[in-house]
């Protein structure tokens, strides 16, 4: 395992005993609010039902959606451009800013583009990035990756905001909510009508209509995507849909499954560019695999394919909750991310995050799409196992645990014997030094062994 | 009735009690109970680590283990009714999927077997005390288990049952996470405690060892005498003239 | 990029195998929630989002809403958008605030002075409170977005009881669509310690008046005696 690895990293986070109130508190409310807003609906069951299927349906057919995607968006004046890996996507957006002579860039929360590392990109090609999402806005002052998915800087106080605003942006001090939401408007007010390129992800895309679908709360996306004369979607292959209806049932999935709204402030569905409005004169879709063909290779994991990002497996999960986001040293966090990462981040890099979970399944009781995220956690162990990633003395101790069980006489004797040893004085110190059974000493005492099936 | 029980590994090894109350319990409902792998294990240890060697190996053994002609297998944990039950078809050979097959429709947890199948809530237990619940991740999510352990506390005398808060999140065994990532478990461990400190109950009930071990592990550990932390079966084995069983 | 096209494809032939087993597509599930009084559960949801609700009979009483409205909020220049409804509400009298239509902004200062919005919805779905605006009626994107408060003119005769209904119906739109909006509600973040704070981008006020009187939809009606 890496020297960075999840274990290191996490902790850290447990430590930090304000990191972990703050997580504690807002993972929570996130939770409470999708809580009763699903129950507000009659069929939540039904329509989780629903929409996985419909996910499952497009993916067996997934090369003729695009397809149908790519004729519908050029039909309405659009272009179509597809990426195999992270670094083609990023080349193909710093190509269309060359070709257009653009230099600044407005980009709405994307969590795509954060995977493909396209501000780094774009910053080594004179094009400057700047992220107008709130919350994203607030991590590029402070040189971050985003937490979480949906709420980037759920690590941080209003008072670290506070600090950050006043140092990056020469101000006084303020720790009012409301008072550093209208500094940001104002700053990035400039932002929005100097740049000539708008860079958005997607949250969904109908191949039916050739429509992209922008969900959020803020409105930057809706600037992002009308005010430069160009505008770039990056979107990950899985985002389609067949049917314009399907939104029906996809939207309020997701928003009620996010942020517990009924429906979020703005959905913007974007088809081509501008005909007789002021919307952009261009409109490019990057369609991205980096990764996602092969997990659609996979009947399980291909179901991760499914995720709409809403983030509840991510807010219900213990691990998150007291890790935070950076502990998982990946765009994407939480239950969700330990299952995509592997495939989107980086195989071996990654292959230690289906460990960092307990099983626990609270994320697939969640999941609006009904991902079986425990099993696809389970299936990665093995691969990574496989590949000889797994921790190498929990593989030595069930291979011997599993030798002692085909050999029960020879148990019954290591056993007596740990017995024995067990409670000699100084014993605990002993076992405290052994590897896992130190780790499980770390807090918790050894219980006495016992004689399996002695009378009592 | 003819039930086997089977105690697991955990169980056997550092909790028979737990087994010897699960017996009470069933015998003193007019069943006659045998005991099958005593100190053997499901395999769930291998499955949760992704190691599909061992766990066909551990498994396949736990196959061969002698039913005495038993109707039913009760297991006093929803972790490895849940291994027996959903994991455990994946590791073995078209073969001895038969055994297996046979076997799964009539593997029950040890509350769901008492509610479900015998349809029993008051099993004559009593016990004077505050208790709080803590559900354990496998047996409410896995089996699906939500109410029965509750439906059985509710009938025992002299308990009184006190909410826990959150009492339905993982306490951070996990299996092999508790020793991959101890400062994560540790952590979760200690919020589980504190919800229960401050539900003021006097013992803590759950159903599976794993949970048992990582909780009270960590009372102990911190010397903290109280509360008890108690296998349901440990309550439901409790007559008053008996006191503490 | 025609080399990534293919690769992409041919990885998504083979990862679904030779004759990949297609899940049959599920027919569009019914909304849950119907509604029986559409604008008094269109009122309620605006209000809920934090909105205020009009209605007016004709086109001089939603003028006179839109005057009262720019003088409770104090404000000085209002951006209009070019929806006919918005055409034929400002044209039914005068209407004692500066105004500048999208497009014809003499540059991006206008669009950064204009303190006030007027656009117009196509439909509205009650259950949600949603405004739906087209681009296509609108002629701008922004009418409803860059001023800081927005006043949307919503036609009664374009209500529906839920989104799903306005999805199931109106695909066709899309075709002479570059962009459809979905409004409900002012603009609103929870990015800092999760505390609700409204018009970070959009406008943090909105304004809604129900039009209970027809909607002109071309040139030709426009030109009718008001």
């Amino acid at each position: 395992m890496a020297e960075r690895g999840f274990r290191k990293q996490s902790t850290t986070a447990v430590s930090d005993s304000g990191l972990r109130a703050a997580l504690d508190h807002f993972t929570g409310a996130f939770v409470r609010m999708r809580e009763s807003a699903q129950d507000e609906l009659p069929n939540w069951e039904e329509m989780r039902r629903c929409a996985h299927r419909i996910k499952a349906h497009t993916m067996t057919r997934l090369d003729d959606y695009l397809l149908q995607l790519e004729s519908k968006l050029e039909a309405a004046g659009g272009q179509v451009l597809w990426a195999r890996t992270a670094e083609e996507a990023s080349a193909v957006i710093v190509d269309i800013a060359g070709r257009h002579g653009c230099k600044r860039a407005v980009k709405s929360k994307s969590m795509t583009s954060e995977e493909v590392h396209l501000n780094e990109a774009l910053q080594r090609a004179g094009v400057t990035p700047v992220e107008t999402d709130l919350g994203e806005y607030v991590a590029q002052l402070a040189q971050e990756r985003p937490s979480h998915i949906l709420a980037p800087i759920i690590h941080k106080t209003r008072q670290d905001v506070g600090r950050l605003l006043a140092e990056k942006l020469k101000i006084p001090y303020t720790e009012e909510v409301e008072e550093m939401t209208r500094i940001a408007r104002s700053t990035l007010r400039r932002d929005f009508f100097s740049a000539d390129l708008g860079i958005s992800g997607a949250n969904f895309a109908v191949a039916e209509t050739g429509t992209l679908v922008i969900v959020e709360n803020e409105g930057n996306a809706r600037l992002s995507t009308s005010l430069p004369r160009v505008h770039v979607v990056l979107m990950g292959i899985e985002k389609l849909l067949p049917r314009f209806a399907d939104l029906g049932l996809f939207l309020p999935l997701l928003t009620r499954a996010a942020t517990g709204q009924k429906m979020s402030s703005y959905v913007s569905l974007i088809t081509g560019p501008r005909q007789q409005d002021d919307g952009p004169d261009h409109l490019y879709v990057v369609l991205l695999d980096n990764g996602r063909s092969q997990m659609l290779a996979d009947p399980l994991m291909r179901q991760a394919l499914y995720c709409i990002r809403c983030s509840a497996c991510i807010n219900i999960c213990p691990v998150y909750k007291r890790t935070g986001g950076h502990s998982y040293d990946s765009v994407y966090p939480g239950p969700i991310g330990s299952v995509i990462s592997p495939f989107l981040m980086g195989r071996d890099s990654h292959s230690e995050l289906p460990f960092a979970s307990t099983l626990c399944g609270a994320c697939a009781e969640v999941c609006p799409m009904r991902i079986p995220l425990p099993e696809q956690l389970l299936s990665l162990r093995r691969q990574a196992a496989d590949r000889g990633r797994s921790n190498p003395h929990l593989g030595r101790a069930l291979r011997m645990w599993s030798f002692l069980q085909r050999h029960p006489r020879l148990r019954g004797l290591v056993l007596a014997m740990a017995r024995t040893v067990q409670r000699l004085p100084g014993s605990s110190a002993l076992f405290s030094r052994l590897p896992l059974l130190g780790e499980w000493s770390s807090f918790r005492s050894l219980p006495s062994l016992s004689r399996p099936g002695a009378k009592r | 009735m003819r039930i086997a029980l089977f105690p697991t590994c955990l169980v056997s090894h550092f909790r028979p009690r737990v087994a010897d109350c699960a017996e009470a319990v069933l015998r003193r409902l007019g069943h006659q109970v045998t005991r099958m792998g005593e100190g053997s294990c499901c395999g769930q240890p291998a499955h949760s680590a992704g190691s599909p060697a061992e766990a066909g190996q551990v498994g396949r053994l736990w196959l061969g283990n002698d039913l005495n002609d038993a109707d039913y297998v009760v297991i006093p944990s929803g972790s490895c009714t849940a291994m027996l039950r959903h994991h455990l078809q994946h590791y073995l050979a078209p073969q001895e999927q038969q055994r297996l097959d046979e076997l799964r429709p009539r593997i029950y947890e040890f509350s769901e077997f008492l509610v479900d199948v015998l349809e029993v809530e008051d099993v004559g237990a009593s016990r004077r005390g505050r208790g709080a619940y803590h559900a354990s991740c496998h047996l409410l999510r896995d089996l699906g288990v939500r109410s029965a352990p509750l439906k059985l506390l509710q009938r025992v005398k002299g308990l009184e049952l006190t909410p826990l808060e959150k009492y339905d999140e993982c306490c951070g065994f996990g299996g092999v996470f508790s020793v991959l990532y101890p400062e994560v478990s540790e952590a979760m461990a200690a919020d589980k405690i504190r919800n229960l400190q401050a539900s003021r109950a006097d013992m803590l009930i759950l159903s599976d060892a794993g949970c048992l071990l990582q909780i009270e592990g960590a009372l102990r550990k911190a010397h903290s005498k109280r509360p008890s932390v108690l296998h349901l079966a440990e309550v439901l084995a409790g007559r008053s003239e008996e006191a503490h069983g | 990029m025609k080399d990534a096209k293919a690769e992409i494809l041919a990885r998504i032939r083979r990862g679904l195998g030779e004759s990949p087993q297609t899940e049959p597509l599920p027919a569009p599930l019914d909304p849950a929630l119907s509604v029986e009084d559409l604008e008094e559960a269109f009122r309620k949801a605006v209000e809920g989002l934090g909105g205020s609700w009009h209605a007016a009979e004709d086109p001089i009483q939603a003028l006179k809403a839109v005057q009262s409205l720019t003088e409770k909020e104090e404000a000085n220049l209002c951006l209009l958008s070019r929806h006919p409804l918005v055409e034929r509400v400002v044209n039914s009298g005068p209407l004692e605030i500066s105004c500048v239509r999208a497009g014809q902004a003499a540059d991006m200062e206008d669009l950064e002075r204009a303190d006030i919005g007027l656009a117009a919805a196509t439909w509205g779905a009650a259950s949600t409170g949603t405004l739906i605006l087209s681009a296509a009626d609108e002629g701008t994107r922004i009418a409803s977005l860059s001023p800081p408060v927005s006043i949307v003119l919503l036609p009664a005769s374009g209500l529906c009881s839920d989104l799903s209904e306005f999805f199931d119906h109106q695909s066709a739109e899309t075709a002479r669509n570059s962009a459809l909006t979905l409004v409900s509600g002012p603009s609103r973040t929870g990015d800092i310690e999760l505390t609700l704070s409204t018009g970070v981008h959009g406008p943090g006020v909105l304004h809604v008046i129900l039009c209970r009187f027809q909607s002109q939809t071309g040139p030709a009606t426009e030109q009718e005696p008001l």
